[in-house]
């Protein structure tokens, strides 16, 4: 009985060492994941940074082009005006 | 017979003092008395008469001995009052009554555990020990004995502890050990001569010299009773010097001579009368006897034997003494040609004879079983220890078997909660990725489009510029007012063309060196130099600044900044000297962009859309703008 018992616990302690050391590898190779995805963050967000900086060089030209866009109207409007006129007072 | 001297022993062991002669000591004692002392010292007197009457007269000694019960109760001091039950005990010991001497005893250990005196505790023990081995109870009184010794030892009182091994001699005597007797006894001599104990002396050589006679070691027994009777005659112990002197008659009766064993044996029972101790006159009367038969005075001796055969007849333990008794009749009664008396003592000695002997195989046979059942009892004892101790380690293992299953579980637990976190963890870490993605992906889109829409427009713009260019000189326009309206279409319509491929470029690149912003701003200074000649330009950048990387929007943002602030100084200032410097100060990026024009009053001249833009886009990435400005020309500086 007492060597049936000695038994089950010196099983019960390699149970014991198997699942601590389970445990320590666990943590080790979860770090290595969170890692290893927290540098895939940090380039997605680099990279989203420059996206947004990009986005922002198009918005400023957007309004620039649109304030031209306004611009260029005004000077062909004038100029249709101009030529219009001319042809008018040549009739 | 030799067993009936042996017996004489033990009375005279006890606990005595005093080495001074037990009479002189009376003799003061009750001289002190006479010249009436206080009660305290009236019961102490008693009590010290009733010790020393005990080696002198045992009568006088329980006489002194109730007086003193009654003073020392009167007084009502405890320990006075035990100490005279101890000495009362001790003579009654002494006397052979032994239930009282117990009696007296046990009062006085009761007394003394009341007061904790655990010294007086172990004294008494010690007494009663003798009461025991007196009763039979060797195993006890052993106990008892070695108990004391113990205590004894470790308060370092020796005396008592030699006192009591002399005791332990008698006891192993008595049962027959003689080798640990003999050790007994010569560690409690060699204690008492060293220190001189005479009275103790007195009794421990007697016991050694009964050892030795048992022993058959007739020179070492005289040897040690010589020793006892000097130390008796000098301390005054009558009863160790009556049976020292007993015992060597004894002795010389063996070797024939008859004239001193009988002078021995007279002086002896001489003492003993004058102790009034009559129990062992019997012991006595034997040896008398058969020196009257060595000396053929046959019917005198058979008188005295027919009255000592009575004496042990009466007495069931005397059986030895009444075989003796009955050989001596045989003997006398052949002398006196009286056949029928010596078959009949025959016959009577031969069924004593077998009396003692089924008597000790009954004896012998109940010791067998008792040691049978001791031993069958101790192996049950053992196997129920063994099955205890099973169940105790079964218990532990148990125990220990329930600790590493809970620890288990526990570990497992552990290790399903880290893993849930783990994965909680690593799904919010996912779901961040995809939301990074989606959004990297939408801003793909959104520069897809833009980049789309930038192409879409350049080609318009080209479109516009080329068909006005072609209006122009197609149809010879004469009227100065359109064609300067065409020609301002036409530089306007360029003008927006390079602010759009600038940001292309700016867009197209994920980061700006510096060495970039170097050959797009030469670019933008060459067509400077083309529209003004007569201006002399120089640009110059640190090459410790050339590897530096800036983001797009910083890129883009200093870019228009420097290209701004050359305009001004073009449109504006009058320069003949435009100077553009990019250095590293200090940690710092430092650009100045000077000129040597009419510059303006910041006071009166309210900043214009150009300066506020300039402002607002070196803040906007995090820098200093700083403009000066005099008659001298003006200086910006860029501090990144």
């Amino acid at each position: 009985m007492v060597y049936i018992l000695i038994l089950i616990i010196g099983t019960l302690c390699f149970v014991i060492v198997k699942l601590i050391a389970r445990f320590k590898i666990s943590n080790l190779d979860f770090k290595s994941r969170v890692l290893f995805l927290e540098e895939i963050i940090l380039e997605m967000k680099s990279n989203l940074e420059v996206q947004n900086q990009k986005v922002k060089l198009s918005e400023d030209l957007r309004v620039k082009i649109k304030a031209s866009n306004a611009t260029l109207m005004n000077s062909i409007f004038n100029l249709n005006s101009e030529i219009f006129a001319e042809l008018y007072f040549k009739k | 017979m030799k067993k009936k001297i042996f017996f004489l022993i033990f009375l005279i062991i006890s606990f005595s003092a005093n080495a001074q002669k037990a009479q002189d000591i009376i003799d003061t004692l009750k001289k002190d008395l006479k010249a009436n002392p206080d009660a305290k010292k009236t019961a102490t007197i008693y009590s010290d008469l009733t010790w020393y009457y005990s080696n002198v007269s045992i009568d006088s000694a329980l006489n002194y001995g109730k007086k003193a019960i009654v003073e020392s109760t009167k007084l009502g001091d405890s320990t006075l009052i035990a100490q005279v039950y101890s000495d009362v005990g001790a003579v009654y010991f002494r006397k052979g009554d032994y239930p009282n001497s117990k009696f007296n005893y046990l009062n006085a250990y009761k007394i003394r555990k009341a007061k904790k005196d655990f010294v007086g505790m172990a004294k008494v023990k010690a007494n009663l020990a003798n009461i025991y081995n007196k009763e039979g109870k060797k195993k006890l009184a052993l106990k008892t004995y070695l108990e004391s010794i113990d205590y004894f030892e470790k308060t370092a009182n020796y005396e008592a502890a030699s006192y009591t091994k002399a005791n332990v001699g008698f006891l192993f005597h008595e049962i027959r050990n003689y080798p640990k007797s003999m050790r007994y006894l010569i560690e409690a001599i060699s204690y008492q001569e060293k220190n001189n104990l005479e009275t103790g002396l007195c009794t421990s050589y007697l016991t050694l010299g009964n050892v030795y006679l048992r022993v058959k070691d007739t020179l070492n027994a005289l040897k040690f009773y010589n020793k006892c009777i000097v130390f008796s005659k000098k301390t005054g112990n009558k009863l160790s010097l009556a049976s020292a002197l007993v015992n060597i008659g004894g002795i010389k009766s063996q070797q024939s001579k008859s004239k001193e064993a009988n002078s021995l044996l007279s002086k002896s029972k001489q003492i003993r009368d004058s102790l009034n101790i009559h129990n062992h006159e019997s012991a006595l009367s034997l040896f008398v006897i058969k020196e009257k038969i060595l000396h053929s005075q046959f019917g005198e001796a058979k008188n005295d034997l027919l009255k000592l055969k009575k004496i042990y007849e009466n007495n069931p333990n005397e059986k030895e003494g009444l075989l003796e008794t009955y050989y001596c009749l045989i003997s006398a009664s052949g002398y006196l040609n009286q056949p029928d008396s010596v078959s009949y003592y025959t016959n009577k000695s031969s069924g004593l004879q077998v009396e003692i002997l089924e008597a000790k195989v009954v004896k012998q046979t109940s010791e067998l079983e008792t040691k049978y059942q001791t031993a069958k009892k101790e192996k049950l004892l053992q196997q129920k220890e063994a099955e205890a101790k099973q169940k105790n380690t079964l218990l532990i293992g148990i125990s220990i078997l329930a600790f590493f299953i809970a620890l288990i579980g526990f570990l497992i637990y552990r290790q399903q909660k880290l893993k849930t976190t783990q994965q909680e963890k690593e799904f919010e870490l996912k779901s961040a990725i995809s939301k990074i993605e989606n959004q990297n992906k939408l801003q793909e889109q959104r520069l897809s489009i833009s980049r789309d829409l930038h192409d879409n427009i350049g080609s318009q713009l080209t479109f516009i510029i080329s068909s006005v260019d072609n209006i122009k000189y197609a149809f010879e326009i004469t009227n100065e007012k359109l064609d300067h309206k065409l020609s301002n279409i036409s530089s306007f319509a360029k003008e927006t063309i390079v602010e759009l491929r600038d940001t292309i470029w700016a867009m197209n690149s994920n980061e700006i060196s510096f060495e970039d912003l170097e050959i797009r701003i030469n670019n933008y200074i060459e067509k400077a130099k083309e529209a003004k000649g007569q201006i002399s330009f120089s640009f110059a950048i640190d090459p410790a600044l050339k590897t530096q990387k800036l983001t797009s929007v910083q890129g883009m943002n200093i870019y228009r900044t420097i290209q701004e602030a050359v305009n001004n100084a073009i449109k504006y200032a009058n320069a003949s000297i435009i100077a553009i410097n990019a250095k590293k100060s200090n940690g710092q990026t430092k650009i100045t962009i000077q000129d040597n024009g009419i510059g303006f009053h910041q006071d009166t001249i309210k900043k214009g859309n150009g300066l506020q833009n300039m402002q607002k886009r070196i803040e906007e990435i995090g820098g200093k703008f700083n403009i000066a400005s005099s008659s001298e020309g003006t200086k910006i500086e860029i501090l990144l």
